[in-house]
């Protein structure tokens, strides 16, 4: 069981001077239910953990059309935000499906970001969403396209000594939808494979397809080359098997103890399938 | 580490010295020789640790000790009324089978409670949500949803407290 | 019709009320002055020889105050058919099989050893 120091500073200057001080044997945390684990086992080295619990700026949300959301906003607050899930249903559905109460209850999207699972579940909506994020530090602030920020798995494209501070989402647009979908064996699992779906529609036509599908690859994945497949097209039984079998080839799933890769292919299309089509209804429901 | 942390336990006020690695669950278990929660995962899955804090159900194993400085922490030991009188809630898992070998039951309760306290007339489906983060390896769950149900009524026609 | 005194009724569980007030003591409740605690160090292989045992770090570490191994202790046969040992010796057969064990006078120092 290993020590380490704790601290809760009240500010984001207060935390990244802790962060300096600490010369790299530090590391940030936010609800701590994915790290403490690995640190109590000595999976993750940290001879001081740094709470950026304190930080009130960091828990703010302004939704006002479009999204701005802290980092440490707990997901017990967004799941039970009813204009939040009426704007972003596959964001408030992914948030609803994490994990379980308890864990719900102290963790956040920043974390669950940050944390970088391939098989994150706020990534695949915030990914069709367009999310921006804000990563701050020491050395000023930078906006990062949410495309950008997964680098591998466990692995972003953040400094050590930065923090996301807020995420942010646009407007979505007349006439569009947006949904979410995941698959464990139980409830409260870790996603086999999960998907998400963004579509703008025109009649039956789709006029702009934002796909992401997570557990299957490195990283939460972006499948661009479905998306073409989608664009002006009237949206068919058939065109969508056609998407499925495409998606099937963009994704590189692995055999772990939640499944096969042979079963997550497979499954990777068919979910893709049905959030495309659970985007088009509540684009048309409009 | 070390910091002496002040914040209410059960009703009371209490304060401890406490190391900056330690969880919640250790300093209740062996500081405050409470030892109704339990340990089962570690690892935030199975519920058996689960306590309120300021009426929120946590996962105590996973809470770094330092942040309950000023909040109000209730464990399964503090639902226990005068004279050992049981809660409503735990009453009704007694009455229906909700109990087997106990080890999932304080933490089940506790969910139990903060379920009701923010829903007093949830759905089936609303308890199996309510009751997710809980491991049970002796009911087979019928019997603990068959008790929140149960306790639902019971505290519904109490009235509110 | 028989009437049964205990079939068809319901029997209240006596260990019930104290399990729900969190009163109940289970094995890990219990503290007892000058107690030890255990860990337990299991195989990570699921079928692989046991070629050498090195107890020698954890014996150092001050506050063990015993480890064991299959090769230490007397034979203990257990299971339904006998036909197993409490720790394994020369093969271990599943994954967490039983390899050796440690006390020490606090848990710490226990899991330090035990991994």
């Amino acid at each position: 069981m290993k020590k380490f120091d704790y601290y809760q500073p009240r500010s984001l200057q207060e935390a990244y001077g802790l962060m300096e001080k600490q010369k790299g044997e530090a590391r940030f945390i936010a609800g701590g239910t994915d790290i403490i684990w690995r640190v109590k086992q000595g999976l993750i080295e940290a001879g001081a953990l740094i709470s950026l619990r304190g930080i009130e700026e960091l828990a703010q949300i302004r939704l006002n059309g479009d999204l701005a959301l802290g980092s440490m906003v707990p997901f017990r607050t967004i799941e039970r935000n009813f204009s939040l899930a009426k704007a972003y249903p596959s964001l408030s559905e992914a948030v609803s499906l994490l994990a379980n109460p308890q864990v719900r209850n102290v963790a956040t999207v920043g974390g669950n970001l940050c944390n970088a699972a391939p098989s994150a579940d706020c990534a695949p909506p915030l990914i069709v969403l367009d999310a921006m994020l804000t990563l701050e530090g020491l050395g000023g602030k930078r906006d990062v396209p949410i495309g950008d920020f997964f680098k591998g798995p466990g692995k972003t494209c953040m400094e050590k000594t930065e923090v996301l501070t807020q995420i942010r989402v646009p407007k979505m647009a007349a006439n569009s939808g947006t949904s979410f979908l995941k698959k464990g064996r139980v409830s409260q699992d870790i996603a086999m494979v999960n998907a998400a779906a963004f579509l703008v529609m025109e009649g039956n036509v789709c006029r702009k397809c934002r796909l992401a599908v997570g557990a299957v690859a490195p990283i939460p994945l972006r499948l661009t080359d479905v998306e073409g497949m989608l664009e002006h097209q009237e949206i068919s039984a058939e065109l969508l098997d056609r998407v499925a079998e495409k998606v099937e080839q963009a994704v590189s799933p692995i055999t772990d103890v939640r499944s096969t890769a042979e079963y997550r292919r497979v499954l990777s299309g068919v979910l893709v399938k049905k959030a495309i089509r659970e985007a088009h209804q509540r684009a048309v429901q409009q | 580490m070390k910091r002496v942390i002040e914040f209410t336990l059960n009703g009371n006020a209490v304060s401890a010295e406490v190391e900056s690695h330690k969880m919640l669950l250790e300093v209740l278990r062996d500081t405050f020789e409470l030892t109704g929660t339990k340990e089962g995962c570690s690892q935030g899955e199975c519920g058996a640790c689960t306590v309120l804090i300021d009426g929120v159900s946590i996962n105590s194993c996973l809470y770094p000790v330092f942040e309950v400085e000023g909040k109000s922490v209730t464990t399964i030991e503090g639902l226990v009324g005068e004279g050992g009188k049981l809660h409503p809630i735990q009453e009704a898992f007694v009455e229906n089978g909700g109990i087997q070998c106990g080890f999932c039951s304080p933490g089940m309760i506790l969910s139990a409670k903060a379920l009701l306290d923010e829903n007093a007339t949830p759905s089936e489906d609303e308890i199996k949500k309510g009751i997710s983060g809980n491991l049970c390896r002796c009911t087979g769950y019928v019997q603990i949803i068959d008790s929140i149900k149960d306790a639902a009524t019971q505290l519904s026609s109490e009235g509110p407290k | 019709m028989t009437d049964y005194t205990f079939v068809g009724s319901e029997i209240p569980r006596p260990d019930a009320p104290d399990k729900a007030a969190g009163k109940a003591l289970f094995i890990s409740d219990l503290v007892k002055p000058g107690m030890l605690y255990g860990k337990i160090k299991y195989s990570e292989y699921a079928h692989a020889r046991i070629k050498f045992i090195d107890t020698s770090k954890a014996e150092k570490l001050p506050g063990v105050r015993a480890v064991i191994t299959g090769y230490n202790t007397p034979e203990i046969r257990i299971g339904f058919m006998k036909d197993n040992f409490a720790l394994k010796k020369d093969k271990v057969r599943q994954f967490r099989d039983e390899v050796a064990a440690v006390a020490a006078i606090d848990p710490a120092i226990a899991f330090k050893r035990g991994v």
